[in-house]
Formats: structure tokens, sequence, C-alpha cells
């Protein structure tokens, strides 16, 4: 990829993180979503954001093990499944501000997935990214939903 | 020889014999040695043969095993006798009675956490079973030929009394 | 084409021996646990049900987290002579796996969490008869190991995908499909062990998500209880955990095998197409293994239960055809030194195979209907630790104290060793298969008869085992006073 050609991607992708994850909660605040397909709206912002980071990596290859990074690509998906709680989709449906926000913060935590990965060592930036991917989808499918009721 | 009691008996043949192979593979160690290189293609040769040999009892297995899935077919949902069974920690809810050389389904749920539906013969031999869960209703067929007392048994962990989750029907 | 230099240093030496002694500590209180359920069972203690279940909880969980340690240590040790790996991350891992193990040692003593290992949703929250802290502390605990076997894991991945070109490389694609430009590129191949790194890494990372996110749903739960859970959905994950996490233990420590038994028998274990193929299988089949534990979840969707089957048949190609295989050719008419080392390593594979024969019988639907959740369950997975991974285990440390003390230990105490953790282990593990074939079932505080008598005759198996171990516990220190007498 050329230079030009990965400032438009990361410029794209940046820009599609930001529409995906205000856009949404302030354009249909009256809807109201289902646990499931919240999560797997979630699980497309989280998508984006990892992305997002894997395209900003892509420019150094780390070739020497850099552990303070391992640090950034381990706790920020953690933290980021953490926020995922269903019991709070209520709460933030009727604040879209709040909404946006949380958001954007699941955007950002994607995004130092991938990207602290990257950094730690060269490739682990894509295991990290496909775990989180993973377990953001794997929550639409049992966690704060009972699939039989 | 009830069916448990044969899969005994082959796996212990199996592992006498993968025993005695290996203490026989061992014991060439003692004999006159032979380098690597002379080994190796002889051993490569066995191998092929061994892989094809393992491949045609495995495709025979599943062969055989598949088709005899405990679970039940559409044709066995709409056309049996349903049995509701609900298990609670430490008890199962379920009819005292259960007609002989009928097609039943057991239709196994849980009020509370995971437990299992195990079915114990009048002679006491585990017949068959079922997870019972909460949310979920797991369809159990099953046809009694023999009449006599069967024992339930939880058969999945469930907590403190987990040992002492008992329960029994007649088949008349 | 010469062989890369290995490193050695004394750094990573100290990173196996702390993981490796830890777990093998960790197994030895754990293995008193067994012995003490099993003569519970037997009627030879009065042990109360809450007491039991505490135990068996304990009991599975550390056994488990033992023998990934020690496999953790072992491959950590045999891939950084490959590539230098920071130690640094490797005492992370360790860190937070005995954070966890102290976690979970609490919550069971005194906290009585009792709801097993499987923690299967929502036992571990209703009709407990433990506090509510103990089950918060248990799985913060079981979060804790799962975090350092991530960090594991990771490292791991890292260091196979820098060191043999990625992913690709680490596969060895090029060498099963292109192996003439291969080997005229002058690359070398991934050694043995480097499979073993790349599947536990990979399949590692795949259970670690699943334990990660069912950890996270539960400890949410637990904290807020209004927020449900799917319980299939979480007994789905909880089982794609805790059976990948266990199951990599045995290919983690086969590894210490390629690289230890090669050095006995004065022979060379190599990479060998037919060896990348099989590992290939491995990271396939390790990943879907664990539908066979749903198997008696009838409303688990059809294909996935016939998936479970033949993944499970499947399982067993590459150790039977290919590593078990290539194991016994490797010492087939050699000059193999029968040591304390060797002997371990050799009869370790053998656990392995028949461990895995009980597993493949039991993973058929039809027989699972009949054993399932008998002590048939616990009968081939203690056949395949206790006499797989923990031999493989046993056989490296003796080889590292045989190779660093130049000295081996008498014929007459290799026999006593044998006829202890074999013939012990023999009656302990037959005494599981027969009360499986007889339906007793598993997890019974107090059994059905002929559960008692067949207690019996377990604890006396543990014992004789038990016994054995204590005299090579004696061996391994004596081997270790001489190895300091020699260094200088």
């Amino acid at each position: 990829m050329t230079a030009s050609r990965r400032t438009l991607v990361i410029a794209l992708l940046a820009a599609a993180c930001v529409v995906a994850s205000v856009v949404p909660p302030i354009e249909s605040s009256s809807i109201r979503l289902d646990v499931q397909t919240h999560h797997l709206a979630h699980a497309v912002i989280i998508a984006l954001g990892l992305a997002l980071g894997l395209v900003i990596a892509s420019g150094r290859p780390v070739r020497e093990e850099q552990p303070a990074w391992l640090l950034a690509a381990l706790a920020s998906p953690l933290l980021a499944m953490l926020l995922m709680i269903p019991a709070t989709y209520d709460f933030t449906e009727t604040h879209p501000v709040l909404h946006a926000l949380d958001h954007l913060v699941f955007a950002a935590l994607s995004l130092l997935t991938a990207y602290g990965g990257e950094h730690y060592l060269r490739g682990v930036g894509w295991a990290a990214a496909i775990a989180l991917e993973l377990m953001a989808v794997g929550a639409a499918f049992g966690y704060g939903i009972i699939l039989t009721r | 020889m009830d069916f448990n009691q044969t899969v005994l008996v082959v796996f212990l043949v199996g592992s006498v014999l993968i025993v005695a192979a290996m203490i026989g593979v061992a014991a060439t160690t003692r004999g006159a040695p032979q380098p690597q290189s002379q080994v190796q293609p002889r051993g490569y040769a066995l191998r092929a043969r061994w892989f094809w040999a393992l491949g045609a009892a495995t495709a025979l297995a599943l062969l055989i095993s598949l088709p005899f899935v405990p679970y039940p077919s559409s044709a066995q949902l709409a056309g049996a006798q349903h049995v509701k069974v609900t298990a609670q920690q430490y008890g199962f809810v379920l009819p005292a009675t259960i007609p002989a050389r009928t097609p039943i389904i057991f239709d196994v749920t849980a009020l509370d956490v995971n437990h299992g539906f195990g079915i114990y013969g009048p002679d006491n031999r585990l017949i068959g079973q079922v997870q019972a869960m909460p949310d979920y209703v797991n369809h159990l067929p099953f046809t009694f030929s023999k009449p006599g007392r069967y024992t339930v048994r939880c058969l999945e962990y469930c907590g403190v009394g987990h040992a002492y989750m008992q329960g029994a029907f007649e088949v008349k | 084409m010469s062989e890369p230099a290995l490193r050695e240093d004394a750094a990573a030496s100290r990173v196996m021996w702390i993981y490796m002694l830890t777990g093998i500590a960790i197994f030895a209180l754990m293995a008193l646990l067994g012995l003490t359920m099993r003569m519970g069972q037997a009627k030879w203690i009065a042990l109360d049900p809450t007491m039991f279940y505490a135990i068996m909880t304990l009991h599975g969980a550390g056994m488990i987290t033992a023998m990934a340690l020690c496999g953790m240590g072992g491959l950590w040790y045999l891939m950084n002579r490959e590539r230098a790996l920071s130690t640094l991350v490797a005492y992370w891992a360790y860190a937070l796996m005995v954070a966890g193990v102290v976690a979970v040692l609490l919550s069971v003593f005194p906290g009585k969490f009792g709801a097993g290992w499987t923690f299967l949703y929502p036992l571990p929250f209703v009709g407990a008869a433990w506090p509510s802290w103990a089950t918060g502390l248990f799985l913060l605990g079981i979060a804790l190991v799962n975090i350092g076997w991530i960090v594991w894991c990771t490292q791991m991945f890292g260091c196979v995908v820098a060191k043999y070109g990625g992913i690709r490389g680490a596969l060895a694609w090029d060498l099963v499909f292109h192996p003439k430009q291969f080997a005229a590129s002058g690359r070398h191949e991934p050694p043995p062990q480097a499979f073993a790194a790349l599947v536990a890494a990979v399949d590692g990372l795949l259970a670690g998500a699943a334990g990660m996110l069912v950890g996270i749903a539960l400890i949410v739960h637990w904290l807020s209880p209004s927020i449900p859970l799917d319980p299939l959905w979480a007994k789905n994950l909880t089982y794609f955990f805790g059976h990948t996490f266990a199951n990599l233990t045995i290919y983690m420590a086969i590894a210490l095998v390629y690289v230890g038994l090669p050095r006995y028998a004065n022979r060379e274990w190599h990479t060998s197409q037919v060896l990348a193929v099989a590992w290939w299988g491995t990271l396939l089949f390790v990943a879907f293994a664990y539908f066979h534990h749903l198997y008696m979840d009838f409303v688990q969707p059809r294909p996935v239960q016939y998936i479970g089957e033949v993944v499970s048949y499947l399982a067993a190609f590459p150790p039977a055809v290919v590593t078990v295989f290539g194991g016994a050719l490797l010492i087939f008419r050699s000059q193999l030194r029968w040591t304390m080392g060797s002997m371990f390593m050799f009869a370790g594979m053998a656990g392995w195979i028949v461990g895995g024969f009980g597993a493949v019988i039991d993973a058929t639907i039809d027989i699972n209907s009949t054993l399932h959740n008998t002590l048939w369950v616990p009968a081939h997975f203690h056949t395949y630790l206790l006499e797989g991974v923990v031999l493989f285990v046993l056989g490296w440390i003796f080889h590292q104290l045989e190779e660093r003390s130049s000295a081996q230990s008498s014929p007459l105490m290799r026999w006593l060793v044998a006829l202890g953790v074999f013939g012990g282990g023999a009656i302990f593990l037959l005494a599981f298969y027969v009360a499986g074939a007889d339906g007793v079932p598993r997890r019974y505080a107090t059994q059905p008869p002929p559960g008692p008598e067949i207690s019996a005759w377990a604890s006396i198996g543990i014992i004789i085992l038990l016994i054995g171990f204590l005299i090579c516990l004696v061996e391994a220190v004596r081997l270790a006073r001489l190895r300091r007498a020699v260094a200088p």
C-alpha cells in the first residue's frame, strides 16, 4: 500500500468509525433495539475500530517484543467486553450523547487492541483483533438474552 | 454381557494390545541396533499401512455408530406419547407409571440449574440419559420393553445434594 | 544446510524451573485432594458433601492449571532457544496464573465454593451452600488464570509468527506444497516443538476468548443478577474453554518428548511433511472436539453433534499415526539409554494412546448415552493426564537432572518407580473404567453400589501411585544435589 493510499484508507475507516458510533444513537434515538441486535451493532463498530488499528499499525512492522504494548492489546479487549453490559442498553438508548460516547470508547479500545497487538509483535494485532471480534459477536447469542424466550 | 460391559472389554483388550506393542518396541533396544537411516524407510511403509487401516476402521465405526444416535426424529416426536419430566434441586417430577412397549418421548427440563436425567433399569444398569436444562426442553425418545421399577438419577453435577437426587417410575 | 545455533541461557532456564516446579507442587497437593475424595467415596473417612464438592472443584481447576503451568514453562523454554523471548512477559503470565490459583484456593478454603471447575451457569448462583463472595472470588480466580494463559499464548503466537515467516511459515505450508522450492530457498522448517507452540497458541487464544466472554458474563451476572444468560450458550463456551485448555496440555507437553527422547536414542526427530500435516489436523480438531461434551444436550444443533463425533475420531490420527508412531519408530532398534527420563517419556506415549482410546469410545454418540457423566469420563482423562502429561513432564525434569548431573538412577530405583507409578496407576485407573461401565455416576460424594467398593480399590491404587511419586521425588532431589556438586 502506498503512503497516500494508506492515509486515505485510514481517513475513510476513521470516518466510518465515527459515523457508525455517533449517527445511529443520535439519529434514531427513538428506536429501541433488542439486546441481540444491539450487541451485533457494537460488533460492527468494534470491527471498524480493529480495522483502523491494523491499518495504522501496518506502517511499522515490529520485530522485537515490546511488552508494554502487550498490556494495551490485552487490557483493551477486556475493557471493551466489560463495557458491553446488556443492562445498560436501555439507559444509553434514552441518552443519545452518552450512547454515542459509549460507542466511541468501543471504537477507541478496538483500535488500541489491534494497534497495541501489532506494536507488541507483528501478527499479534491480528490475533487480538479476531479474538475481540469473536467475543463481541459471540455475546449476541446469550449474554443478556435467553434464545428460547 | 450388557452393552457397557462389552465396551469395557473392547477397551481393555485394545489397551493391553497398545501397551504390549509399546513394550515390544521398547524391548528392541536390547537387541542389535540398526541405524536410523535403515529403520526409517521400513517404518514409514508400515506407517502408511497403519494410516489406511486406522482410516478404514474409523470410517467403519462412524458408519456403524452414527445411525444409532439417540436423538428423536420429527416422526417420533409427532407419534409418541409425551411424558413431562421436571428436574429441580434435588428431585424429579415425573409420572409414577409409564406404559411398556409404547414409544415414549420424555420432555425434560429443569427449573433451576443443569441436571441430568439418567434412567437405570430394574437391574440397576444405566440405559439412557439426557440433560435437563433450565429454559430448554430436551426430547428423549425411549421404548421400554421390560416392565419393572426404574430409577432415575441426576447425571449432571447440580450442587451438594447431587448424589441424592433420585426419582423412580414403574413400567407396566 | 547447517542448523542454527540454539540459545541457552540461565534466565530462560529459571523461567522453566519456576513454572514446572510450581506446577508439580500444585499437582502434588491436588493428588492428595484426589485421594481424599476417593477415600470419602470408599467410606474410609467421613467427608460431608459440602467439603467433598469444594475439594472436587479445587482438584479439577487446580490440576488443569498445574498441567498447563508445566507445559507452558517447558514449551516456553524450548521456544526461547529458537527465538529470544521476553522473560518479563513470561513472569507476567506466571504471576497472573498464580494469583488466579490463590484466588481459587481462597474461594474453596475457607469459602467452600463447590460448583465444580465447570461452574456451569447458573449453578454458581443457585442453591449455593457457599457465600456469594466465594463465587465472585472463584470467578475472578479463573479469569486471572485465563488471562495469564492468554498472555502466554499471545507471546507464543508472536514468537512462531515472527520466527518462521508468518502463519504460513509457522505451518510449514511451503514445505508441504512446494518442497523443492523450500529446500532451494535455504529456509529452515520449524522444528516439531514449534508446531506444538503454534497449536497451543492459536487454539489457546480461541479457547481463551471463549473463557473470557463467559467469564465476564458470569462476573457481571454475579454483580447484577438481573442480567440473564442463556444456559446453552454458557455451557458451550464453558466447555470450549475448559476442554480445549485441558486438551492442549498434552500437546504442549509432547514438545518436551520431541526434544528429549531423541537425545536418549541418539537419533533425530525432524519435521517432515507428514508431521506438519498432522499438526494442521490437530489445530483443526482440537478447536471442535469440545462438541462431544454436549451430546446429551439434545437441543444442540444436530449437525454439531455429528461433527463432534467425526472430529473426535479424527483427533486420534495425529498422535496415533504420526507422533506416537514416530516416537516408537525413533527408539525401534536404537541404542536407547533407559533412564528415568526416557522411561517416563516413552511410557507417557502409551498412556496418551490408551487414554485417547477411552476418549474416542466415549466420543461415540450412541455409547455416550450410557457413559456420559459416569466415572468413564474421569477414567479417560486421568489416563492421559496422569499417565501422559505428568509422565512427559517428569521425563523432561529427569532428563534435565540427568544431563546436568551426568548421573542416572539405578535399575532397581527405576523398577520401584515403575511399579508404583504404572502399577498403582493401573489399579487407580481401572477402578474408574470398571465403575464407569457399571454406570456409577461421576461427581457423587456418596455413590450407589458398586461405587464404594471400587473406590476402595482406587484409593489403594492412588496410595501405591503416590509411593512411586515419593520415590521419584527422593531420586530427583538426589540428582539435583549431584548437579550442584558437579557445577563449578
